[in-house]
């Protein structure tokens, strides 16, 4: 057996050690930081905090997290004519309003986001709501496939990617 | 042969014609055979249908309707194939859904639960839209709306009126957007007691047949049959002849296994057809067909492949001479531009084949949906459409249409509407097509939803009807109050030309801006002159005669005491 150099043994054994004590400190500190185990909720448990957004932000609070639901989203106001409706159908096959409404709100009420299609050239956006964590109202969602409607909001750029926090209906 | 070998012949035959009808039940939706075997745990027992029931009220009704009526496109299931085919292929379709059909799957609900919905299903056996004299009608909301009176020439359900003409110009039209655009679908109930529909003094209304599965475009064979096209189950059914008391004689399934089938044509034309043609969704096939034939003799031939989805119903006719055959393709979308959305191609069209299906070419275009009525006119031999218009634009944009079709015509969708009116989801394009767009012969009420149309060349009626043209309203959803719902009459003057004007003829089927019991679709004239209208709202068939001035009595005496069939007179 080759025998090893007399100095690399306790640089390698201190530089292993160094990263392990470094990576518990960062364990640890997101550990810290979610007192409550928030962070590994399921999903179906924080859906049903969404209509109680004053018990997630006291969750929140005593979990050492930040929330920002109730945040309302920046951009240009705007008030635009067109179509709420699905992605998937839209990007999939370009499937929308006539006889899609039914098809679009299963959609959305499965997860698909909501676009919003332009009257004006067929631009088309991603719809946000106009507050983090707070839904779109429910007279927004029935409208969902439902052509000339109008919404006020606010338009966003976001890295090339147009989005639309939809506020109530217009005009 | 001897006794033994006939014995086995005949034990053989026992044995196969069991298990061919087996064979035929198992069309539903495709289910596994299987599943027919499958044993509902709860069959016929009361708690289960109560909790399928609120599981029905949360999950199914928003489609299929709060007594499983179904509506449009969305099966009935209070009878047809549902009630007739074992629980456990109604339970497999639950689970498996067809969500290309639209059918989401419940697989995610709890077995127990889909069984509970089954038990409820099975216990609403022709409980729907069956009327029976002294059963309670369904409880409902009514739903009353505040809006003043239509400005003539608009119009809507509060103000329609048999024999009531209208008359909508170009000049007419308000700008677009001018009211918001409305989400006001109907909600299907049942007839309550004191609903019929009702025709012009003379007219008796009578109900031909019920119990259908979506009663579509119904068309007469040249020996006087009447053929239906049942899309949702996609089956066409023959009624042959009337009874006294206004009944169909026989009735027949001509053929089933289609995928939703609408138009209806038989080829050639005159008085010995060979062939009857359907329009499928996505195709057009051809049956083997003579006069009499209740059931189809051969198998489908595929004539042409169409463009599926989207506005799904194709109508078919043929030229008088038998030389060509036109189809109408509607529009996959609302308004998208032509010109960037693959998905148009060959839509909001009437196509023309030969009748082998050779030779397709657009007759004319930008035409958004004539795929529910095509007729060629007796008198002059010109193809005539029905149009539904496009949605968005609010209340009284775009008006509806019927028009006879030149060849090579431009009637403006997408970018432009009756004649030069540039729809402003497009504005800026094709400048050079707004003097192409024609002005077509007679505005609608927009969103009426104008299907089947029909020229009427019966002796029932007076005089100054023949030749005239009927049509059926389905009724409007994206209008804040409900318009169309209703038979109109196009008046021709006898020379098989229309000035613009029509007429409400049959009216009655709605009960309030929320609610409607029923909704036209087909039409056509019965042997005897009478004329016969579907109905895909309470699955029925009505008749109309002219019984002269004394309706009530007339009406009383051709139906049978106990009867449900009442009045039309108003």
């Amino acid at each position: 057996m080759p025998a090893i150099p007399q100095r690399a043994r306790p640089t390698k054994i201190f530089l292993i050690g160094l990263l392990s004590f470094l990576a518990v400190l960062v364990l640890a500190a997101f550990q810290f930081g979610d007192n409550n185990g928030l962070n590994s909720m399921p999903y179906a448990q924080v859906r049903r905090l969404v209509p109680d957004l004053l018990k997630a932000k006291k969750m929140a609070s005593d979990g050492n997290l930040d929330l920002l639901a109730g945040q309302p989203m920046r951009g240009e106001p705007v008030t635009l004519r067109g179509e709420l409706t699905d992605a998937n159908c839209f990007l999939g096959n370009h499937t929308h309003a006539y006889d899609h409404a039914f098809c679009a709100k299963f959609c959305v009420a499965a997860g698909s986001p909501v676009l919003f299609i332009s009257d004006q050239g067929g631009v088309a956006y991603v719809v946000l709501t106009a507050r983090n964590g707070v839904p779109l109202p429910e007279n927004i969602l029935n409208l969902i496939g439902v052509p000339g409607i109008a919404v006020k909001g606010r338009t966003l750029d976001a890295n090339g990617v147009k989005t639309l926090a939809v506020e109530n209906l217009g005009p | 042969m001897s006794f033994r070998t006939r014995s086995y012949l005949i034990a053989a035959a026992l044995c196969v014609i069991p298990s061919f009808s087996l064979a035929q039940d198992a069309h539903y939706h495709n289910a596994p055979s299987s599943t027919m075997h499958q044993k509902n745990p709860f069959a016929g027992q009361h708690a289960a249908a109560v909790a399928g029931a609120k599981l029905y009220a949360a999950n199914c009704s928003a489609c299929h309707g709060a007594t499983g009526q179904g509506s449009g496109n969305i099966p009935s299931l209070s009878h047809g194939p549902t009630q007739s085919v074992p629980d456990g292929e109604v339970f497999w379709f639950i689970t498996t859904g067809s969500v290309g059909n639209g059918m989401p799957a419940w697989g995610s609900l709890p077995e127990e639960q889909r069984w509970q919905i089954v038990t409820y299903l099975k216990s609403l056996k022709n409980t729907a839209n069956t009327s029976k004299p002294g059963s309670a009608p369904e409880k409902f909301t009514p739903v009353k709306t505040n809006a003043p009176l239509p400005e003539p020439p608009y119009t809507d359900f509060r103000v329609e009126q048999p024999a009531k003409s209208r008359k909508i110009s170009a000049q007419d039209l308000p700008a677009p957007y001018a009211t918001d655009s409305a989400n006001n679908g109907p909600q299907l109930v049942a007839r309550p007691d004191d609903a019929w529909p009702k025709g012009p003094d003379g007219f008796t209304v009578q109900l031909y047949a019920k119990g259908l599965d979506n009663p579509r475009l119904i068309r007469t064979a040249p020996n006087g049959d009447l053929f239906l096209a049942e899309s949702s189950s996609g089956k066409i059914k023959v009624f042959r002849g009337i009874t006294a008391d206004g009944k169909p004689r026989e009735t027949s399934v001509f053929v089933e296994g289609l995928n939703r089938p609408y138009g209806i044509a038989f080829y050639p034309p005159g008085n010995d057809p060979q062939w009857i043609y359907i329009g499928n969704t996505d195709s057009v096939v051809r049956f083997p067909y003579k006069n009499g034939d209740l059931k189809a003799t051969g198998p489908a031939r595929h004539i042409a492949d169409l463009p599926p989805g989207g506005h799904w119903t194709r109508d078919v006719q043929f030229t008088a001479d038998g030389k060509k055959m036109f189809v109408a393709v509607g529009s996959a979308s609302n308004v998208d531009d032509t010109d960037t959305t693959p998905e148009e191609k060959n839509r909001a069209d009437i196509l023309q084949f030969n009748p082998d299906g050779s030779e397709m070419r657009i007759y004319a275009y930008g035409i958004r949906n004539a795929g529910g009525g095509l007729a060629i006119n007796p008198k002059t031999g010109e193809l005539w459409c029905s149009v539904n218009e496009r949605d968005g634009l609010g209340d009284n944009l775009v008006p509806d249409y019927i028009t006879h079709v030149q060849d090579g015509g431009f009637y403006g969708w997408p970018w432009w509407y009756i004649g030069g009116h540039q729809d402003p989801r497009h504005n800026g394009k094709h400048p050079e097509l707004k003097d192409k767009a024609i002005v077509p012969d007679v505005l609608l009420q927009p969103h009426n939803a104008s299907l089947e149309i029909t020229f009427y060349e019966g002796s029932q009626f007076p005089a100054e009807y023949r030749g005239d043209m009927f049509a059926s309203q389905h009724g409007s959803w994206n209008r804040s109050v409900r318009a169309g719902y209703e038979v109109i009459r196009v008046p021709m003057h006898q020379t098989g030309r229309a000035s613009g004007e029509y007429e409400d003829f049959i009216t009655g089927f709605v009960v309030d801006n929320g609610h409607v019991w029923g909704r036209p679709v087909g039409i056509t004239v019965a042997p005897d002159g009478s004329l016969l209208v579907t109905d895909d709202g309470s699955n029925s068939i009505w008749r109309v005669s002219y019984t002269g001035g004394n309706t009530q009595k007339n009406a009383s005496e051709l139906n049978h005491a106990g009867n449900t069939a009442k009045s039309a007179s108003n």
